[in-house]
């Protein structure tokens, strides 16, 4: 009789922990990240300054298939803002956006664009179009990537923070295909491993959880 | 040797197998989630493999710091951390884990330039204050895959920590079986809580001296529980021994094992030769008190610099104090108050990885706190319902006792130099804790052991599943933290 407790428990439990859990965290939408070529900085804010009409470029980026908005952020010397070029190389996928100068100051600037169909290695420029300077906000610390900002042609120290993400939200579940690429990037493997682990955690431990508070009733079943 | 594979393949109990399998994929799972040099201390592990493989030495510093050295990892090593994104991301939320595909062209780029010597050079790094134990057992493996890149050699290292896993899971349900008897369903709930704790698997599931410890710790617990239930045989004794000295040479929270170790040999050797004569006895007597009185000393000298400092033991003891329990009016010093048996034994234990990426819901850890309330009280209540049962088994409870507590001094002893030191990091923390998992789960069993037995598979099924919702809740976090 206690083995079928058990199972049924068991049972019971790990469906409990699959609609109450890792269903809503599944599906719950959010906006999800895409390839970030520099992040904001840990220990203090750094500018890349651009006068009037200089053009600063991000080489060693990567956009991805998953890259529909990039976020920059700019400050404008408590000034009006400034038009802004925005402008993806990658091959023969190329973005070119503008945006009117109708932000404030240290406002976050977003630029909407069809993705490109896989990931690629892609050089970012932003340039000002005004008549008056902006500072884009910048990473000179230790959270500096592999980029190299130039403006101008000129190299500089520090990189203008740039962001992708999705364009709407999204939940894990519908995008873990996604995931599963970046989960197989610098590892062994390929993206069929997450796939397969991910299987292995929601299906076959709870499974094995399952078996095994089973067998254990049984088994004391038997000894009684 | 078929036949003997067979054997033991029938020897192991399907539910032992199960819960190894269950931490495998666990393990596996974590290995590949958590993003490269992401682990605690992760960067500066693998260049102790690296610097003992590559460079054929032991780069053990006994000295301390070196002054005058070149700090640094390998510029392979250096250069991949920079490459993968690795040191963007290290304590950063604004750095996922988005790299692609041309991220590592990128990536193959630098390697080719850098050239073949450049992981050949390995300098100073903090961990090589650490015995080198972890470093020897992960050689092999590093050697073995040298000729792979950088990202498959480190996951290979990360795996390699698989055997220790599959150590403390059975070291879980050995423990467990001794204290409790042959009932299968405690047995399988403790092991269970081990094998799908959170903590213990992301903390193992990187490269980190901390597998390596924890398996150390676990079996010698193991070892020492079957010494003294079952009595010393030659091969528990010389494997207890092993242990203790390889815990001892793998970091320093190995050491504080050679006291109940000790104890349990003394024991033993009393039960064995049951000494008669009030000399023996009072030479015994001597010797218990001279030994808590060396460690006493040992504790204080380490701590405050000097053995008779009476304010620096005073303001260890308020420090000491104020981490369990609320100040008391005569206590002058605020050492890290801040930073309590709460954060320690709740919060970081059950709920936030190791590196700090990622938590879950506050409302959990204040669920968990309630829980571990609970759960204490259940043990203590059994613990004095069955006194005549513990009482049987006085010397293994007092022998885990020293061993928690003796751990837990070291631990505050360090937390403490490093207050006074200026540094200011508590040291102690959640993940240092789970050495001591086989207890936990042996707690646990022992704590609804008194259950009927219709009731006992339900409440063990709450209980498993909700250590596996726990470990789910803990992943999520870390999903979030870098795909979210």
């Amino acid at each position: 009789m206690a083995r079928w407790i058990a199972l049924a428990a068991g049972l019971t439990a790990a469906l409990v922990v699959g609609l109450a859990l890792i269903v809503p965290f599944l599906s719950k939408d959010r906006v999800l990240p895409a390839a970030i070529p520099q992040p904001s900085p840990l220990f203090g804010t750094a500018v890349v300054p651009l006068r009037a009409g200089a053009e600063a470029c991000m080489r060693n980026a990567v956009v991805d298939d998953r890259s529909e908005v990039a976020h920059i952020k700019v400050g404008t010397r408590r000034k009006a803002g400034q038009p802004l070029s925005f402008r993806i190389t990658a091959g023969d996928y190329v973005v070119e956006r503008r945006h009117p100068s109708t932000y404030r100051d240290n406002d976050t600037v977003t630029f909407t664009m069809k993705p490109s169909r896989t990931p690629r290695k892609a050089v970012i420029c932003v340039g000002n179009e005004g008549r008056l300077p902006v500072d884009l906000y910048a990473a000179a610390d230790r959270t500096r990537t592999r980029g190299e900002t130039r403006v101008d042609g000129r190299r500089v120290f520090p990189n203008f923070t740039i962001l992708f993400t999705e364009r709407g939200e999204a939940g894990f579940g519908a995008r873990f295909a996604t995931i599963a690429h970046r989960l197989a990037t610098f590892r062994p493997g390929g993206a069929w491993l997450p796939w397969a682990l991910a299987i292995l955690l929601l299906g076959a431990v709870p499974l094995a959880l399952v078996v095994a508070l089973f067998r254990s009733a049984a088994d004391d079943e038997a000894a009684e | 040797m078929r036949r003997r594979l067979r054997h033991v393949r029938a020897s192991v109990p399907l539910p032992l197998a199960l819960l190894v399998a269950v931490g495998i994929v666990l393990s596996l799972s974590w290995a590949t989630l958590q993003p490269p040099w992401n682990g605690p201390d992760e960067v500066g592990h693998f260049a102790y493999v690296q610097r003992t493989v590559e460079q054929r030495e032991i780069p053990w510093y006994t000295n301390g710091e070196p002054a005058g050295v070149p700090h640094g990892a390998s510029a392979e090593v250096g250069s991949a951390t920079v490459q993968s994104n690795a040191r963007a991301r290290e304590g950063n939320p604004s750095m996922k884990d988005v790299n692609r595909h041309p991220d590592e062209v990128f990536w193959e780029e630098v390697e080719t330039a850098i050239g073949k010597d450049a992981k050949k050079k390995t300098d100073f790094m903090a961990t090589m204050l650490n015995p080198p134990g972890f470093p020897l057992y992960q050689a092999a493996p590093y050697a073995a895959t040298s000729r792979l890149d950088v990202f498959s050699r480190l996951y290979v290292l990360r795996l390699w920590n698989i055997p220790l896993i599959v150590a403390v899971i059975v070291a879980a349900w050995l423990f467990t079986g001794l204290i409790v008897g042959p009932r299968r369903t405690l047995q399988t709930l403790a092991t269970a809580v081990v094998a799908t704790n959170a903590q213990f698997i992301t903390t193992t599931s990187s490269v980190n001296a901390d597998a390596l410890v924890t398996a150390l710790w676990s079996v010698a617990i193991a070892l020492m529980a079957a010494i003294l239930l079952r009595g010393p045989t030659r091969a528990r004794t010389i494997a207890l021994v092993t242990v203790t000295v390889a815990a001892g040479l793998t970091h320093g929270r190995g050491l504080p094992l050679v006291l109940p170790v000790a104890l349990t040999g003394a024991i033993a050797w009393w039960r064995a030769t049951r000494p008669h004569g009030i000399r023996t006895r009072v030479a015994a007597g001597v010797a218990a008190a001279g030994a808590v009185a060396a460690s006493t000393l040992v504790v204080l000298r380490t701590a405050t610099g000097r053995a008779l400092d009476f304010d620096r033991a005073r303001e260890f003891g308020s420090y000491l104090w104020q981490f369990y329990l609320p100040k008391l009016e005569f206590m002058k010093t605020d050492l890290r108050t801040d930073w309590s048996v709460r954060d320690v034994f709740i919060d970081r234990f059950w709920g936030i990885a190791p590196n700090l990426d990622g938590a879950v819901d506050p409302w959990i850890l204040d669920a968990m706190a309630t829980a571990s309330r609970i759960g204490l009280l259940a043990l203590l209540v059994v613990l004095v319902a069955r006194w005549r049962t513990v009482a049987r088994a006085r010397a293994l409870l007092l022998v885990l006792v020293v061993a928690f507590v003796t751990y837990l001094v070291v631990l505050h002893v360090a937390g403490y130099r490093s207050i006074i030191g200026g540094a200011g990091d508590p040291v102690v923390t959640g993940r240092y804790l789970i050495p001591f998992l086989v207890l936990l789960g042996a707690a646990v069993a022992v704590g609804v052991s008194w259950l009927p037995r219709r009731v006992l598979p339900v409440v063990a099924s709450v209980l498993v599943f909700a250590s596996f919702a726990l470990h789910l809740a803990m992943l999520g976090a870390v999903m979030v933290r870098f795909h979210g």
